[in-house]
């Protein structure tokens, strides 16, 4: 799984090489018409186009009916329930190829959320590095038989630390005085975590970035599907999870007036809807 | 029949047709409804009026309380090199003030180029009656109650046909920026004074972020919150305002925890008028002084709850944090529950202290009117950020605030901000103003630009402490500090004003050589060392009467006997008559108004201070000498005009009338911090006023600005406008 993680984080900066330039709304919303593009061929030749086309007919028709025999409860009814059936056709038809593109959808919807939901800190900003240690760890650290410490590549100056009662949680404060994409390590006991830290301007920074590294999810959710591009700590490690508050939300807020586009994956959805719509008649796609 | 066949098959063959000309029209149509639909959300927020101005600029910078003569000094001393500049193009004047030299007052008299008989407000506070006793309102706005809700199963269930309260801007007359908007004419106001909820735009030119008389969340003028592990539950309130309420520890959790207070939960009967809270939680460290503050917000509409937490040490402030209030899952408000803003700051960390600010409204998320139009809020959190949406937002009342609590058998007091506490969190303020103003300055194009400072007057108020013409430049004799702090402070209040020279340039560098430019403040500053309890004053003069001589202390209401008091106090400078057909139980005759008018103003005027036979009184007004318009006595709108205005001599102030202490002695000396004011008498307290152009005029005053912005855009003084125009060529 690594491995695959490693070859899509590969593809996926080479992918986005070419626009480090560009703001981040125009940079997704290049990503979001070419995937939009590439989901309808793919729906196209992934779906049993002739059966749809035949259903969609089929819809049309029994429209028509209704329309011209609305006189005739019979003829209504039957052409009612032709729609319906013809309707249910066209949603089992589909389940196919969304089954298909949620393959290649899912890591590139974590690749999306990697590079558009988190912006980097603000060069001078004040961060939480917030790390919650296992319950055998903790308890150690609370008896003074080992230690936490995190440190942190230069241009970033770790201020103050604080600890919970328990031990459990263990945050410190962190000021980011260099744009870059900067290294926290964790120390805890002989064993060593790192968390990246990004600082700088929105889209400035070219890689994908994660607020939170954790142990704690499983199943489909694992960190490995979703958190592709940093190691989670091992389920057994004593450091659970490390994050960091104050990444933003980036892309729409700057460039466009509405909240709610603030959004990257509401954004992504109107982008690539809009082009998969403009090219299904070029692309002769049934839907 | 036949025609519907040939239609089905026209269909068949315009979809067996695919790739046909029609066929990409019809995708195209159906990309161009989604597109339009995106362009459609988009739009409606980039629409800005066009601008008949025609390039005309004209700015004001609106300092509060700037004093002349600690503006001169400063000049002098050649620290502030932005305003001699702008001296020395134009002119630097002494700004006549209004009566009472009252910032709302004075501030509408600017927005109404009208004296209080135009705008009918008089002072800070005003009374109304209600089934026969009299009760105080903040001038500006008051808030009217709707309809009383349906009852349904214990909950109260506000219908949409209900009539709900309203927030009412009480200012009466009409604000000179109509008269801009009517001709097309942008007009941005940051921060205006007197003018909350702000008033409506009725073509779409103005817009204005309401500043002085805006209240916090919960509906007052700044309702700080002090929790502290040394209160009990029965702490009581501090004596300046604010609340004050306990942090307990819990064991299993080892962590402290308070409820911060919202507003009152509009829908349960049994708690009606009880506060919706949020409980905070403060996890100290076990050996720093550093402590995790956390609570969560409830999340209005669909969405998950949000947790809010973050580090602070001891005596940090946090940035601002935002708080949500949700009366319940079935919000009548839209779901949008009510949201503000707080700063939070750990005053110590174990075991701890936290200072609250009151809650602001979030200017993302506003929950209330502050701007107009209503989105306006949201575009300036979008250019500065979260900001202090509040009138008053020095917090004055925190700087006050003591409360005296029982520490194992002693008695002791406990203080919230000391000076430096509040110097900081007054630099707050004025860093907020400044990149608002940096953001209004980058937005303006041409049009009428306001923006106004509130520091200047609420940092004079705890710390001027000038020399008085004539005094020697030395600093003695502060009512509570020694004279190293007096000079220490005093110094921090020259700093802001420094800091206003900076802000100047900027404002200077924006308007080039065309825009017309006025710096301008509503009143000057006086310290003083004395205070006066004018209703003690009208008792001892057996003016007022009370209905059990033994009884003093409670409010008006309770204490006198109206058949025979003949007249009282209420708000800071006001003096009512107790006269029939106006007041609720009225005992002077209308005939015998003169007289009586006379009488208290001849007494008033010869009043000596018992301490060095000094006179205490400067000047008298009567308003219906002074004020002209529908509000002064025999206008429309008379009937909560006051009869007399108290203008004080130099060193003295008036204190807090109408639901004032009777037990109090009529004259005696200031031990508070706070100690300059300016509601005295005007003339000894005039505003500042320079321009980068000339005045024809001699006298300057506060009413002739709004006449001369509306000349500068071609526009007649309006017939109710008593100002003049401050450039036009001499008759």
């Amino acid at each position: 799984m690594s491995a695959l993680n490693r070859l899509s984080n590969w593809l996926f900066d080479l992918t986005f090489a070419p626009m480090a330039g560009l703001p981040p709304w125009a940079s997704l919303g290049v990503i979001s018409a070419v995937i939009g593009v590439v989901m309808l061929l793919a729906y196209k030749y992934t779906s049993w186009q002739s059966q749809i086309g035949k259903a969609r007919d089929e819809i049309k028709a029994r429209m028509l009916a209704m329309k011209l025999f609305k006189d005739n409860l019979g003829v209504t009814l039957s052409a009612q329930g032709g729609v319906i059936w013809s309707s249910f056709k066209i949603l089992l038809l589909s389940i196919p190829p969304i089954l298909v593109a949620m393959i290649p959808m899912v890591p590139l919807l974590a690749q999306l959320a990697g590079r558009y939901q988190f912006a980097p800190l603000p060069t001078g900003a004040v961060s939480e590095v917030r790390v919650a240690l296992s319950d055998a760890f903790a308890e150690k650290e609370q008896h003074g038989e080992a230690e936490v410490a995190l440190e942190a590549s230069d241009g970033v100056e770790v201020l103050d630390r604080w600890r919970s009662g328990d031990s459990r949680q263990v945050w410190w404060r962190v000021r980011a005085d260099r744009p870059g994409m900067h290294t926290l390590t964790v120390r805890a006991g002989d064993q060593t975590f790192t968390k990246q830290l990004p600082v700088g301007e929105p889209g400035s920074i070219p890689a994908a970035i994660s607020p939170k590294l954790t142990n704690h999810y499983t199943g489909m959710l694992d960190n490995t599907l979703m958190l592709p591009w940093e190691p989670a700590p091992p389920a057994d490690a004593p450091v659970r999870s490390i994050e960091v508050s104050g990444l933003m939300t980036s892309v729409a807020p700057d460039v466009l007036p509405i909240p709610i586009l603030g959004n990257w994956i509401v954004y992504f959805l109107i982008v690539s809807i809009l082009f998969a719509l403009l090219f299904k008649p070029l692309f002769n796609v049934r839907i | 029949m036949q025609n519907a066949e040939c239609r089905m098959k026209a269909i068949c063959r315009t979809e067996r047709d695919c790739g046909s000309t029609a066929c990409i029209a019809d995708g195209l149509r159906s990309a161009l409804l989604v597109a339009l639909a995106f362009v459609g959300l988009v739009l409606p927020g980039c629409g800005e009026k066009a601008s008949k101005a025609e390039g005309k600029k004209v700015i004001v910078l609106g300092l509060d309380g700037m004093d002349p003569r600690l503006l001169r000094r400063l000049m002098d001393e050649g620290r502030m090199p932005t305003f001699s500049k702008l001296a020395a193009k134009g002119g630097f004047w002494e700004l006549g003030t209004s009566v009472p030299p009252q910032s709302p007052v004075a501030w509408s008299n600017f927005i109404v180029g009208g004296d209080p008989g135009a705008h009918g407000v008089f002072d800070f506070i005003h009374r109304e009656f209600e089934d026969g006793q009299i009760l105080p309102y903040y001038s500006t706005n008051e808030t009217t109650y709707g309809e009383k809700p349906y009852e349904m199963f214990g909950f109260y269930m506000p219908m949409p046909w209900q009539e709900s309260s309203k927030l009412l801007l009480k200012r009466g007359g009409k604000p000179f920026w109509d008269y801009l908007d009517e001709k097309g004419i942008p007009s941005r106001l940051y921060r205006i004074p007197a003018n909350y909820p702000p008033s409506e735009s009725k073509h779409g030119y103005v817009k204005a972020l309401s500043g002085m008389g805006t209240t916090d969340l919960m509906g007052t003028q700044g309702t700080f919150q002090w929790f502290s592990a040394e209160f009990d539950d029965d702490v009581g309130s501090p004596d300046d305002g604010g609340r004050a309420a306990p942090l307990k520890y819990d064991m299993e959790m080892q962590r402290w925890h308070c409820k911060l207070a919202g507003i009152p939960n509009p829908m349960v009967i049994a708690a009606q008028g009880a506060e919706m809270t949020i409980p905070i939680y403060i996890e100290p460290d076990r050996e720093e002084s550093i402590a995790r503050i956390s609570y969560v917000n409830q999340a209005p509409k669909w969405g998950m709850d949000q947790p809010v937490e973050f580090l602070l040490r001891e005596g940090e402030w946090s940035d601002w944090k935002p708080v949500v209030f949700l009366p319940s899952p079935f919000d009548p408000g839209g779901g949008a529950g009510s949201r503000g803003i707080v700063r939070f700051q750990l005053r110590k960390a174990d075991p701890p202290e936290l200072y609250v600010t009151p809650i602001n409204f979030d200017p993302a998320y506003p929950s209330g009117k502050i701007t107009e139009p209503d989105d306006f809020a949201q575009e300036l959190a979008k250019g500065v950020g979260p900001f202090y949406t509040k009138g008053f937002a020095e917090d004055f009342h925190a700087r006050e605030a003591k409360i005296k609590i029982d520490l194992g058998g002693y008695a002791t007091e406990l203080r919230l901000f000391d000076d430096e506490d509040y110097k900081t969190q007054t630099q707050f303020v004025m860093d907020e103003g400044k990149k608002l103003l940096t953001h209004a300055l980058s937005e303006y194009k041409d049009g009428l630009l306001f923006f106004y400072f509130s520091s200047t007057d609420l940092v004079g108020h705890v710390f001027y402490w000038e020399p008085e013409p004539g005094e020697p430049e030395e600093f003695t004799d502060h009512p509570v500090r020694d004279d190293e702090d007096a000079e220490t402070y005093t110094k921090s209040l020259r700093e802001t004003y420094v800091q206003c020279d900076a802000e100047l340039a900027k404002v200077l560098e924006k308007a080039g050589d065309d825009a017309t430019v006025f710096v301008m403040s509503d009143h000057g500053f006086m310290r003083y060392k004395r205070k006066l309890n004018l209703n003690t004053w009208l008792l001892e003069n057996g003016f007022i009467s009370l209905k059990d001589e033994e009884k003093r202390r409670g409010s008006l209401n309770d204490l006198v006997d109206w058949s025979k008091t003949k007249a009282y106090s209420f708000g800071l400078n006001a003096i009512y008559l107790n006269l029939k057909g106006r007041e609720p139980q009225g005992a002077v005759d209308p005939k015998d108004r003169d007289a009586v008018l006379r009488e208290i103003s001849d007494k008033l005027r010869a009043t000596r201070d018992p301490l060095d036979e000094r006179p205490v009184v400067k000047t008298v007004y009567r308003t219906d000498e002074v004020y002209h318009g529908d509000y002064a006595p025999g206008g429309k709108f008379d009937q909560h005009t006051p009869d007399l205005i108290v203008g004080l001599h130099r060193e003295y102030v008036v204190r807090l009338g109408g639901t004032g202490d009777l037990s109090l002695k009529w004259i005696y000396n200031n031990t508070g911090e706070w100690s300059a004011d300016h509601c005295i008498a005007a003339e000894l307290v005039p505003g500042i006023l320079l321009s980068n152009r000339k005045i024809t005029v001699t006298d300057p005053n506060l009413t002739d600005l709004a006449p001369t912005i509306l000349a500068e855009f071609g526009i007649e003084k309006p017939e109710k406008m008593t100002g003049r125009n401050l450039f036009a060529p001499p008759k």
